[in-house]
């Protein structure tokens, strides 16, 4: 009831301690920035997605741009993948997508290589030239295999 | 002789029923009451000086040690796959999804939702609320929805805290002392962290944690029975509950959110 | 009895209550005469905190009635308004029951703030003539823990009179004092309603403060009320009465 201002001070750096830790995660660490849709969606189609899980991230250059939104098959029976870009960005026609790993055994992500064109892709383009995930294991039976040696089965 | 297990076993059933209902009415009336929340900044300001700030220093030092052990545990386990470089993320992740939430939540019962008990039950045998009744004050409004307001409000911002402290307990011992390179710590930490799979989970957790124990210590405190056995119950029996539902209810919203 | 008294007076009517397998008011009836001190004499556990709890609506009888000024029944009244209605009535419990983690001022200012737009000054103003009345001096900022047992008794009586209430309840006002201080407080008890002209119900055990101050005596046993005046009940030959001054340790003289 009577007043403190020491405490209420202290209980004003508490909060505001507690709020800046909240904004670190979710900032810096969490790339709430990057949330929610409205950016330039664009569309990706692959063989193989491998282990890509949306929200994965999406870079150019190794700088993250966006994530996906979204995974389904289309009526081909292929991996149709939707991703979030930031809309800013202006990227050429021909930019390709090709889907990496982070080290040996990382995350997987998309890693978009803009081309020369002077058109540049709007929401709801498709990104023509794609490149498949890799998978570790059939890499290994190819490698297995190429050096004649009886894959294991 | 065969009847007293079994009568037993449905007193204990039908108190918990009963228990559970009454806990359930008391929790809305704490919400209807809090409507009157906005006259109380003075007494809110208040609790959260000793919820908040007083469960400051144990949260900050117990999730900086946390992290130190995750960092030497988890350096010591990929280091045999190579994979020493993922520590920030193997650290971030199990922090932000589970450990900070739980943990702090179970320091916090164990600190302040003990002490709300045991304040609350000796006033009540200590007729000091009845005497609150007696000037017309209802004692949901002056006593109860402060405190309960003040821990949902700090169980977010210590949770954080707890989370970031982990961090870099984990970040001395990896880099510091175990030599890791800090730039690929932070980088695996940063790309292994999505808001909404991790912090928005984390955040929900220590939001509804703070709610648990809030509710349970304050509804224990209130039923108390008025001596001072019933003090020491109501604490016991606040740390007890208020620990067990953190842990049951930190699986369903795991479970629940799928991920 | 030298004037009638336009002081409100409280009537029960046939209360019945029962405590868990023990039955604590089998038929109980008795009166209050209004702006008088009335002393309810009982062994513990004879329901006297029950019984002020019943006037103060903290408790319901399983039935029976308690009419206030022949008027208004309390035992029905809704919550709501039975907690209008209490503030017009101050209790003052065994122990003092004041708020440990509020100095004795804000614990005495309390009612004046969540019930009236008093200023603050006007506030401090109330609660020190409070404080003068009841004799208490300097213990503003002292938390309740750091005061005396007398002092506390002043304390708790200045909190349930800063409302200025028509009925007062003081629940064992002399519980685990020493004789000297017992004359203290009962004298401010005296005092306050020979300046306030109050109705006071004050339960206790005490025969010989009970002598002095009561002008009106109810012995609670066996789940009854017997009443009177006390110097009637103390001379009475009725063996449950007998029974009791003579079980108190108190001779006759």
């Amino acid at each position: 009831m009577s007043e403190s201002p020491i405490r209420d001070f202290l209980v004003g750096v508490f909060v505001l301690m507690g709020l800046a830790a909240i904004a670190y995660m979710s900032v810096a660490l969490g790339g709430a920035s990057y949330r929610g849709p409205g950016g330039l969606q664009l569309i990706v189609t692959f063989d193989q997605v491998g282990g890509l899980k949306p929200r994965s991230r999406v870079v150019v250059g190794g700088v993250k741009v966006g994530q996906i939104s979204e995974i389904s098959l289309d009526e081909n029976l292929r991996a149709r993948v939707v991703i979030d870009v930031d809309e800013r960005l202006e990227l050429p026609t021909d930019t390709s997508a090709a889907i990496l790993t982070s080290g040996v055994l990382g995350n997987q992500y998309i890693e978009l290589e803009p081309g020369g064109e002077e058109a540049i892709l709007k929401s709801g383009d498709e990104i023509e030239f794609t490149q498949s995930a890799l998978i570790l294991e059939q890499m290994i039976s190819r490698l297995v295999q190429n050096l004649g040696v009886d894959s294991p089965e | 002789m065969n009847a007293v297990p079994v009568q037993r076993l449905g007193r204990f059933i039908v108190r918990t029923v009963l228990n559970l209902g009454r806990f359930s009415v008391f929790s809305l009336q704490v919400v209807r009451i809090s409507r009157y929340l906005p006259r109380r900044t003075r007494r809110l300001m208040d609790e959260l000086y000793h919820i908040g700030w007083l469960s400051l220093p144990i949260v900050c030092v117990s999730g900086l040690f946390v992290g130190m052990m995750l960092g030497l545990q988890g350096y010591n386990t990929l280091i045999r796959f190579g994979a020493a470089d993922s520590l920030g993320a193997v650290v971030g992740l199990s922090l932000i999804r589970e450990l900070g939430p739980v943990l702090t939540a179970l320091l916090v019962t164990g600190r302040a939702g003990s002490a709300i008990a045991a304040e609350i039950s000796s006033m009540v045998a200590t007729q000091q609320l009845d005497g609150l009744r007696m000037m017309s004050i209802d004692p949901l409004d002056l006593v109860i929805a402060p405190k309960s307001l003040a821990m949902i409000i700090s169980m977010p911002l210590l949770s954080a805290l707890f989370i970031v402290l982990g961090l870099l307990g984990s970040y001395i011992v990896g880099v510091i002392f175990l030599g890791l390179d800090g730039g690929s710590y932070i980088a695996s930490l940063e790309s292994a962290i999505v808001f909404q799979n991790d912090v928005l989970v984390s955040l929900i957790k220590a939001l509804v944690f703070g709610v648990l124990v809030a509710l349970i210590a304050t509804y224990r405190g209130y039923t108390a029975e008025p001596h001072s056995a019933g003090v020491s119950r109501a604490t016991t029996s606040t740390v007890v509950t208020a620990s067990v539902a953190t842990l049951i209810v930190d699986y369903i919203i795991t479970a629940l959110w799928g991920v | 009895m030298d004037e009638p008294k336009s002081r409100i007076h409280l009537e029960l009517h046939n209360l019945r209550f029962k405590w868990g397998a023990r039955t604590i008011f089998e038929d109980l009836s008795c009166a209050f005469p209004g702006g008088e001190i009335s002393v309810v004499l009982g062994a513990s556990g004879a329901g006297k905190s029950t019984l002020l709890r019943m006037i103060a609506c903290l408790t319901k009888p399983d039935s029976g009635e308690i009419w206030l000024d022949g008027e208004t029944e309390l035992t029905c009244m809704p919550e709501r308004q039975a907690k209008h209605f209490r503030r017009s009535i101050g209790m003052m419990f065994q122990g003092g029951a004041l708020l440990d983690a509020l100095p004795v001022f804000d614990n005495v200012a309390l009612p004046l703030r969540e019930h009236t737009n008093q200023s603050e000054s006007q506030i401090a103003r109330e609660v020190q003539a409070v404080f003068e009345s009841v004799g208490l001096h300097e213990v503003d900022r002292l938390l309740p823990g750091e005061l005396s047992g007398g002092m506390i008794r002043r304390a708790a009586l200045a909190r349930a009179l800063i409302l200025k209430p028509e009925i007062l309840l003081c629940d064992e006002p002399f519980a685990g004092l020493d004789p000297s201080t017992i004359r203290l407080v009962e004298s401010m008890l005296v005092e306050a309603n020979r300046r306030l002209r109050i109705t006071m119900i004050i339960t206790s055990h005490n025969i010989p403060s009970t002598l002095r101050m009561a002008a009106w005596t109810i012995l609670l046993t066996e789940g009854v009320a017997l009443s009177g005046p006390p110097e009637e009940l103390y001379k009475s030959s009725d063996s449950r009465l007998t029974r009791f001054f003579a079980e108190d340790g108190v001779g006759r003289t």
